[in-house]
């Protein structure tokens, strides 16, 4: 492994320590899709440029020197030959290009965010959970298995200016944050979000009950304290708490 | 009860570098089934065709468990489940028809894994089958068989009825049984029967809250050209070598 550390900003390398971890945490998890998805972070100090994981690798194994940067055209500045996934390039520039305020995007293939991605029903504001993405998640239709670069516009105008999750129709899930730690956070949560929803559903359907739907007001009341959670500064301040669990276990992703 | 840790006994030294290969890949195959949920005690068999030319095949010697599956205990059949060769274990035979007949009828097929999971045996009792609801799905639209439950024993008649249902589909599901897959490799075999078992958990997921699917048009499936082709073929990045590190990281004696 050529020596990534020296050859990188100081911002650049606690972005990819940063990242890596959540790699790490998804992996603890259970949310990913053996070496298929992709987690993006754009890069401090260069800011059309995103660090994005090497195709092939599993999450357990991914380390900060891994990560490969990139740019919207699959660029490999720091020549590392490391192989990279086309429609994670696509899909990730599309959000980082439309959104300067995102700085972390996660896109995963978990069977409960493809089940609601499979479902002719939006991300219910049943809970607070998922009253944290009511009116902040774009729903995007499947278009291909082939890469489209023409389909980052229609990401971008899915999304929004004030989306922070997209449901993939047909396909899964993607997380997009203020910050690498609340990527994760807001992860966690649309994938949480989307478990319950689909026990709910499930547990109304078979009883012949209907969902219990706080007031809209509510729900964009909830939607505006997350955006101003989101929005301050304390929101990472735990942060330390999950690196600490991940190096008891296995430091590793800080290589 | 063989001794599935006897660590003087390999047989790295007693069958070729090419069959050593496969046996390594293979043990693999059952230490990633044992991690993933996907085993069902001893039974069930995932298979592969040894090197060589011959009609000879590898599959998990009888009584043990998927994580005590090591290169060296992995046994050598004919079409018959007949042992060849040398090893001290026995053979489940019974269990090992149904891949014999698919090995005899489909010599693309490196590897045939069979499998009882939770979801898997659910979605072989729905009769609307695997539905194309996501990207998981898609790959096997058009190309998933479906062979009829006939009773544990296959007899001769059956053997010729599942290969006719099987055709040229590389995956299969077993009405009221469970799951088959097949590949033009071990990792291959993998990389499919892990997508199927995702895709059915999703549509189970999916189908139980009752809720309209979001179903794609036959049209629009059809139109996807390279369908068939990501169906077919080999991913490099698939991450069978990260996988197999992860497996040395938490326990080495598969290559044993």
């Amino acid at each position: 492994m050529p020596d990534i550390r020296s050859r990188v900003s100081e911002a650049e390398w606690e972005a990819r320590v940063n990242l890596a971890a959540v790699f790490r945490l998804a992996a603890r998890h259970d949310l990913s899709d053996l070496a298929l998805t992709h987690f993006s972070a754009r890069v401090p100090d260069e800011p059309d440029r995103f660090l994005l994981n090497p195709y092939g690798l599993m999450f357990e194994e991914i380390t900060a020197s891994s990560l490969v940067k990139t740019d919207r055209d699959g660029g490999d500045p720091l020549e590392t030959g490391s192989p990279l996934n086309a429609v994670g390039i696509m899909l990730h520039s599309a959000v980082l290009d439309a959104r300067p305020d995102v700085a972390c995007t996660a896109h995963t293939h978990t069977a409960p965010g493809m089940a609601i991605a499979s479902l002719d029903t939006e991300l219910l504001p049943i809970s607070q959970t998922a009253m944290a993405f009511h009116g902040r998640v774009g729903y995007h239709d499947w278009e291909s298995c082939e890469t489209d670069l023409d389909e980052r516009g229609r990401l971008a105008r899915d999304i929004g200016p004030g989306g922070r999750a997209l449901v993939l129709k047909n396909h899964g899930l993607l997380a997009a944050g203020p910050s690498i730690p609340m990527t994760w956070v807001l992860l966690y949560e649309l994938e949480r979000a989307c478990a319950s929803q689909l026990d709910a559903m499930a547990a109304a359907h078979a009883a012949g009950t209907g969902l219990d739907m706080p007031p809209a007001a509510v729900c964009e009341k909830t939607a505006r304290q997350f955006d101003e959670f989101l929005a301050a500064p304390a929101r990472d301040n735990d942060w330390p708490a999950y690196l600490e669990m991940l190096d008891r276990d296995d430091p590793g992703y800080r290589e | 009860m063989p001794d599935s840790h006897a660590a003087d006994y390999s047989m790295q030294d007693r069958v070729s570098p090419g069959e050593w290969a496969v046996r390594v890949d293979l043990a693999a195959l059952y230490r990633l089934c044992a991690r993933h949920g996907m085993t069902d005690l001893t039974y069930t068999h995932l298979s592969a065709r040894a090197p060589g030319g011959e009609d000879a095949f590898l599959l998990n010697p009888y009584g043990l468990l998927f994580d005590q599956v090591t290169a060296s205990n992995l046994v050598k059949v004919d079409t018959e489940g007949n042992l060849l060769g040398e090893n001290r274990y026995g053979v489940n035979a019974a269990g090992f028809t149904i891949h014999s007949a698919v090995h005899m009828a489909r010599p693309d097929l490196a590897c045939v894994a069979h499998t009882h999971t939770r979801t898997g045996i659910a979605l072989a009792a729905l009769p609307q089958g695997l539905r194309p609801l996501n990207q998981k799905a898609m790959q096997f639209h058009g190309r998933l068989a479906y062979h009829d439950y006939e009773g544990i024993a296959f007899d001769l008649d059956e053997r010729e009825r599942l290969i006719a249902d099987m055709g040229d589909a590389d995956a299969m599901v077993l009405r009221n049984h469970g799951f088959l897959v097949g590949g033009r490799s071990i990792r291959e075999a993998w990389a499919r029967l892990y997508d199927l078992e995702k895709a059915a958990r999703t549509q189970m997921l999916a189908e139980a809250t009752g809720a309209p699917l979001a179903v794609l048009s036959e049209a629009f499936l059809d139109e996807q050209e390279n369908r068939p082709r990501a169906n077919r073929s080999y991913n490099p990045h698939d991450g069978w070598e990260s996988q197999l590190r992860l497996l040395d990281r938490a326990d080495p004696s598969y290559r044993h």
